[in-house]
């Protein structure tokens, strides 16, 4: 009988892939296995499989907010120090800088305080009217960003299914001059995570801001503003909280004068929804 | 393939453009601290670890190889090699990077609330994958991804054989696929 060593190599090295993938090897044994994987089919689809759960892992980290100095230091230094080479590729001018993030007020939650901004990707990002301009230099706005919104509310439906726990999602109906308007209200269970998705909203004038209000069912408290912000020139809004809805809770949205709206509706909302018990 | 404007952002990383880096930060500079308070502990230590990676990566910037990876893991990379190694005391010059295989990852994160609703269930599934494994396999994880022990230390500080560790390794990661698998979230 003889001994096939090519073998005995390859299941010892098969049975460190897992280690090396979780970077768990000695520095000898991981050139082996490295050296191994180019060669062996089979280790690679090994490789591809287990790559899966090892590149999951960051994602089942508690997500933990940084301080907000932490980016102003990283900017910083990096304004001071070299960069990459910078003609190491060509310059690719279509990244489009972000309104920086303005201080929150006393008087109302703002977004710097309760919203996480939404960053486009693949989406159109607006171009900033005049009226966007003054809101972001005095209260920090969310960028307006067109959301293809079936696709997406479509995705997390299909995620939803998969997860088998399923986002709730309400409706924000519009009435009066803001007939034309509607709304969603998505929440996610066991996350402090709800979306507010607007469209059809009639564009405001340079002086005015939609505000939006979380409106406790105990008529005794006050509303809470949420933010305000201006929509797309599509009309479309999309926002992150970073909070859950109760049930009983309404969301309003009014026009308020601008930029940084009022700390009470002053008026009778005209798109407003509630969280059903 | 491009995925979520990964090509466009590191090309202008490249060029030298501040922004670009602020665009890095604000995608994953939270999904950064949060790894990296996860293996330090230690609130300093981890700005100063996310600091020194993003520093780090918008130095090296023209190395960046889409087909090795998104972003994301370009960043996640870097930010937990750095925790480890600040954790272990090793200077980097002593860590040989683990290469990405080609076509292993390729998947960009999520960039509208959408997909963050999205994200967040899948994170609330990858803790379930987790938490679902036997606790010696789930230990043999944690104790290699973020606390930077190799197998044989693990062998030794449990007292089990060096192949008991790799076994459960690898049990564990063929287990949590084939969790993450069944529930639809993509490899």
């Amino acid at each position: 009988m003889t001994v096939d060593w090519d073998r005995l190599d390859h299941d010892r090295l098969e049975e460190a892939v897992a280690a090396y993938l979780l970077d768990a090897l000695e520095d000898d044994e991981r050139a082996q296995v490295a050296a191994h994987i180019e060669g062996c089919p089979s280790c690679r689809a090994l490789i591809w499989r287990l790559s899966h759960a090892v590149d999951s892992l960051p994602a089942a980290v508690d997500d933990v907010r940084p301080p907000a100095r932490l980016r102003e230091r990283i900017l910083s230094a990096a304004a001071v120090t070299p960069a990459a080479r910078a003609d190491a590729r060509p310059a690719a001018p279509r990244i489009i800088p972000f309104p920086r993030r303005a201080s929150p007020t006393r008087q109302t939650r703002t977004f710097e305080a309760d919203l996480v901004r939404v960053r486009p990707s693949r989406l159109r990002v607006v171009a900033y009217g005049a009226a966007g301009a003054v809101l972001v230099a005095g209260f920090g706005v969310l960028s307006g960003v067109v959301v293809n919104l079936n696709n997406q509310v479509h995705h997390a439906q299909q995620v939803a299914q998969r997860a088998q726990a399923a986002p709730a999602e309400y409706l924000i109906k519009g009435s009066g001059s803001m007939a034309g308007a509607s709304g969603t209200m998505t929440t996610v269970p066991g996350q402090a995570l709800s979306v507010l998705a607007f469209t059809g909203l009639p564009q405001v004038d340079g002086s005015k801001v939609y505000q939006i209000w979380e409106i406790d069912p105990n008529p005794a408290v006050k509303a809470t503003s949420l933010g305000v912000f201006a929509p797309d020139p599509n009309g479309s809004y999309t926002v992150k909280l970073n909070q859950t809805l109760p049930a009983g809770t309404s969301i309003a949205v009014t026009q308020e004068n601008g930029p940084q709206g009022a700390p009470q509706p002053t008026q009778k909302p005209e798109l407003a929804g509630t969280i059903p018990h | 393939m491009d995925v979520n404007g990964d090509l466009e952002l590191a090309e202008a990383l490249a060029a030298g453009r501040v922004e670009a880096l602020a665009e890095l930060y604000d995608r994953y500079g939270q999904l950064a601290y949060s790894i990296a308070l996860r293996v330090l502990g230690d609130t300093g230590r981890a700005e100063d670890v996310v600091q020194d990676a993003f520093l780090k990566l918008w130095h090296s910037a023209n190395r960046f190889d889409a087909r090795r990876g998104s972003l994301r893991t370009w960043v996640v990379t870097a930010v937990r090699n750095r925790s480890i190694d600040y954790l272990r005391g090793r200077s980097a010059h002593e860590r040989q990077e683990r290469e990405i295989p080609l076509d292993a990852e390729a998947r960009g994160e999520g960039s509208d609330p959408w997909r963050e609703v999205a994200a967040a269930m899948e994170r609330a599934v990858i803790r379930e994958a987790l938490a679902c494994l036997p606790p010696e396999q789930r230990q043999a994880v944690e104790l290699a991804y973020f606390a930077g022990y190799s197998h044989r230390e693990i062998a030794e500080m449990i007292r089990v054989p060096l192949s008991t560790v790799k076994g459960r390794m690898r049990l564990a990661l063929e287990k949590m696929h084939s969790y993450l698998q069944g529930r639809g979230v993509p490899s």
